[in-house]
């Protein structure tokens, strides 16, 4: 029986985020340790995973990471808070479904898919998620932090 | 020489403006968005696209349910599926679904071009 923990799986997000950071914007993200967000704005971004192990993956970036990775997206400025949700939205779906197309290659029964993404932004927002098994990885780059949180209902 | 048409179907207002940056100037025509297969299949029906490029998930109809219906009714439709998930679990759903062709998320626009084009071609 293919296996496969919550820590482990988290390598894959975190991987994926630092590797689709780099590729569509050029921010280089550095592992940090767990901590608070501190920006003004923060987005967050809650992708659902469903198949053989139920979960989610929580994203949260502060003002300017978010602003600087749609920007290179778009090759410029956006006119809405809007369009930037969106386009942060597509960001966080392209990297988790990234990792979740390596964790399927590697455990081929998991048949891990996305549902699509919730976004929220505003200021002293706080997230709290009970009730899993969850990672939390956290990331500095000279745009300001970002962090995930990986947890699912069960897993070995 | 007559442009392709295609059709983009994609909940993502970012993949709709990078596939049009894309293809654009190498000659094809984007004719459409649609933002997930409900509304894509019905843009279909009314736009009668050269090739289509088609994401996996979606809200109310997603990618697979998408291509098997249009495959149905439509054999000869021209499908590139776009998408993160790049699995071989999905890439055999969206092969029985009829889909040949697929393109990753992100894609460098040369990329996309030369699907579109190996799409249209059936090579």
């Amino acid at each position: 029986m293919e296996s496969m923990n919550v820590s482990e799986m988290s390598v894959f997000f975190g991987n994926a985020l630092k590797n689709i950071a780099y590729e569509m914007a050029g921010v280089e993200l550095i592992d940090t340790v767990p901590g608070d967000i501190a920006a003004e704005r923060k987005f967050s971004v809650i992708v659902g995973i469903v198949g053989a192990h139920k979960g989610r993956v929580l994203l949260c970036m502060g003002d300017n990471f978010v602003q600087k990775i749609t920007e290179e997206m778009n090759c410029g400025k956006l006119d809405s808070l809007t369009d930037t949700t969106l386009y942060i939205g597509e960001f966080s779906n392209i990297l988790i479904g990234k990792a979740i197309s390596q964790i399927n290659n590697a455990c081929k029964t998991f048949d891990l898919r996305l549902t699509p993404p919730a976004i929220f932004s505003g200021k002293r927002m706080r997230i709290i998620t009970p009730e899993l098994q969850s990672s939390i990885l956290s990331f500095t780059s000279q745009f300001g932090p970002a962090s995930m949180d990986v947890g699912f209902e069960r897993c070995r | 020489m007559a442009k392709y048409r295609v059709l983009v179907i994609d909940d993502a207002k970012y993949i709709f403006k990078a596939v049009k940056m894309a293809l654009e100037p190498k000659g094809f025509e984007v004719v459409g968005h649609a933002e997930n297969g409900k509304i894509g299949l019905e843009m279909y029906d009314q736009l009668r696209p050269d090739v289509v490029t088609l994401d996996v998930t979606m809200p109310v109809m997603d990618g697979i349910e998408t291509a098997t219906l249009l495959c149905k009714k439509e054999p000869e439709a021209k499908i590139v599926m776009v998408s993160a998930i790049t699995d071989e679990g999905l890439r055999k759903s969206a092969m029985d679904a009829g889909v040949k062709y697929f393109a990753p998320k992100p894609f460098q626009p040369d990329e996309l071009v030369s699907k579109v084009l190996e799409c249209l071609s059936g090579t």
